[in-house]
């Protein structure tokens, strides 16, 4: 289920983008809402953290796309953003406001799914799940977007998270399983990293959410690897 | 001396250890190792080294001593063994597992026969422990040289994609010359001539090895060249094509607006000057991305893009960008939007789509482009595979972007799905970046 947001002044680019997301929906087999807007104020006034992806054309009368997204970045630095435009724009604005990509009008479907696709693996990275643990205290849940890297130590797998550090029973071999697709690696065998935290990559260690990790030589390759291609499926 | 003694030594100076750490010698910086290495390691020596102790204490003089020939044919048995060895402790081809045992073969029959020549001129007994003693020390020297001679091999081994049929070809040779012109197993039908004659058919098998590394790097350095070259030639007819265009669009542009001047009616006037800010627009295309290089080579490729019907989007910070020095730079996009334009100009119209995007997070560049691929790639190595006649699709240049990423120590990957193609390239800052 994705909720998209598709806003611009005109009546027929607005009634092209749905049919165009209709047609998408239809061909993946994927739920979608869409909302359409005539303007950046009446789309900033209904926000309220509610969409996935929010198409923003830049052209518009009123405030236009880039001041719009500038200001929709204020609330919200997660949600995917992807211009539309009549200019291809290579913008240091677009980086600015942590855009997906421009769609040039007229927008042609094939270009329009391409980047949908792009859009959804963006949109699904910045979703925000949850994991159950049970403690000895009891199940506790954990944000997967809060855990910087989960390490194990005699059978003990030790969650190190925003939050704080929890430790729970257990073989490594579940827990990767299950963080796997939410773009974990291992980057050692006690080691099973949120690569979305890796801030810095040195020879044989890595730092992860403030803490240095070393990185197993025979791991080190695909490692890495792993990492190249996450940081070109995000937003950065 | 007691006959464990005698067997412990037989093991340390024999032919068994020997070509074990040969093999080893060729592997060891070669290859990646794979997991329990050293576990892997111990076990593939144990039967190697307690198997020829055993048939020696059966059958001093052979297994087969009745039967010369087939004797020395069941001294393949070892050769599969070094290769099972090298298929068990790392990871390697079939080819380079060929290569380095055949080369291993040579190199202990070299140091086998040095040794042989020592032992007879000083006259002391194989199985001794002065034997010894001199026979390591032979096989550092021996070994250290050997290792100085293939290292460059060694650390570069992805450059030289050795060729089977002639890896094969110097195997067979070597196999066959240790087999039959070696000493028969546990014999001792051997003296100072004969000696001399087998190093140095062993130094010139080696060489052949050699030679072979050697050959395999020229033709490598010709791929390059022929693909630099290739690449030059596609830049120009690039920049010819963008020039014809400008002119092609100020001639237009011209007479735009000489027509003005003599056009009364206003809606006219209005289409008219709404033709020339189309065509005025078409330069107007921001290519901002604060990096002077980088806005360069968006610039020409855009032109070129919009001349060809091909959509080029991207979303980037080029100050981000300005560790990599301007040629390198150059390359790397110059190359991989090449790549991309030349792949879409082949798919139809509505989806000739390239996009890209480069940002940093922490302390490193991700460089991110991708483009529609309707059909499918053959890879080899982790990239594209291109032939003399194809060069076409992404394996063009590629070997370029490689070497770049290699240079700034990044990280590079190619996917191919959902018809499309992603290029993705992460590079470590140079400079601390900013929070």
């Amino acid at each position: 289920m994705y909720r998209i947001a598709v806003v611009d002044d005109l009546p027929e680019e607005r009634d092209r983008l749905s049919d165009y997301l209709r047609r998408f929906a239809a061909e993946r087999k994927l739920t979608l809402t869409v909302d359409c807007f005539e303007g950046g104020e009446r789309f900033l006034e209904a926000y309220d953290n509610n969409y996935e992806i929010v198409l923003l054309d830049i052209e518009m009368q009123g405030i236009d796309g880039m001041a719009t997204a500038r200001r929709l970045r204020e609330r919200d630095e997660s949600v995917c953003l992807l211009f539309v435009t009549y200019l291809a724009n290579f913008a240091l604005e677009g980086y600015s406001v942590h855009a997906l990509d421009f769609l040039v009008k007229p927008v042609s479907y094939e270009n329009f799914s391409m980047k949908m696709e792009r859009a959804l693996v963006a949109a699904d990275r910045a979703r925000k799940k949850e994991i159950i643990v049970s403690t000895p205290e009891g199940d506790r849940r954990i944000r997967i977007d809060e855990i910087y890297y989960v390490e194990v130590m005699n059978h003990t797998l030790i969650y190190h998270t925003k939050a704080g550090v929890i430790s729970v029973r257990g073989p490594i071999r579940d827990c990767e399983e299950r963080l796997t697709p939410y773009d974990f690696a291992r980057c050692n065998k006690s080691y099973l990293v949120n690569l979305n935290y890796v801030t810095e990559i040195r020879r044989s260690e890595i730092r992860v959410g403030g803490d240095l990790l070393p990185v197993g030589s025979t791991r080190r390759q695909s490692f890495m690897q792993q990492l190249t291609e996450f940081m070109g499926d995000i937003v950065l | 001396m007691s006959a464990v003694e005698e067997s412990v030594l037989r093991i340390l100076n024999g032919d068994p250890l020997r070509l074990l750490l040969a093999v080893h010698l060729f592997a060891f910086p070669t290859f990646r190792r794979r997991p329990f290495f050293g576990l892997k390691a111990v076990l593939t020596a144990l039967p190697l080294l307690l198997g020829f102790e055993i048939v020696y204490q059966l059958s001093p003089g052979g297994l087969l001593p009745g039967n010369p020939l087939l004797d020395r044919a069941l001294l393949l048995l070892p050769a599969v063994w070094l290769y099972l060895t090298l298929r068990i402790c790392y990871v390697c081809t079939p080819r380079e597992r060929l290569f380095s045992t055949s080369s291993a073969l040579a190199l202990q029959n070299l140091a086998f026969s040095l040794f042989w020549i020592a032992k007879t001129v000083a006259g002391f007994p194989e199985t001794s422990w002065p034997a010894l003693w001199v026979s390591w020390g032979m096989l550092l020297l021996i070994y250290g040289t050997v290792l100085l001679l293939f290292w460059d091999y060694m650390l570069d081994r992805e450059g030289h994609t050795l060729p089977m049929n002639r890896v094969s070809q110097n195997a067979i040779v070597i196999v066959l010359f240790v087999l039959f012109f070696t000493r028969r197993f546990g014999g001792t039908s051997f003296d100072v001539y004969l000696g001399l004659a087998y190093s140095f058919a062993d130094v010139l098998a080696l060489l052949m090895q050699i030679g072979l590394i050697r050959e395999t790097d020229l033709t490598l350095k010709n791929e390059i060249v022929e693909q630099l070259l290739a690449s030059e030639q596609k830049k120009q007819r690039m920049t010819a094509e963008n020039i014809e265009l400008i002119n092609r669009k100020c001639h237009d542009l011209k007479h735009q607006i000489e027509a003005l001047r003599h056009i009364s009616s206003d809606d006219e006037r209005n289409a008219y000057i709404k033709q020339v800010e189309d065509a005025v627009l078409f330069y107007e295309s921001a290519v901002k991305t604060s990096n002077e290089t980088l806005d360069l080579i968006l610039m020409e490729k855009q032109l070129y893009c919009k001349e060809h019907g091909i959509t080029l989007t991207g979303v980037c910070d080029g100050a981000r960008l300005n560790f990599i020095s301007t040629p390198d730079l150059y390359a790397l996009f110059g190359n991989a939007l090449e790549n991309a334009i030349e792949s879409v100009s082949g798919e139809a119209a509505e989806n000739r789509i390239i996009s890209f995007r480069a940002g940093v997070r922490g302390d490193f560049l991700s460089i991110h482009i991708e483009n529609y691929l309707g059909h499918a790639l053959t890879m080899r190595d982790g990239l594209p595979l291109t032939t003399k006649n194809d060069l076409s699709y992404h394996g063009f240049g590629m070997l370029s972007i490689r070497h770049i990423v290699d240079k700034y120590g990044g990280t590079m990957s190619i996917r191919t799905d959902q018809k499309l193609f992603r290029l993705d390239i992460l590079l470590p800052c140079a400079e601390p970046a900013e929070a």
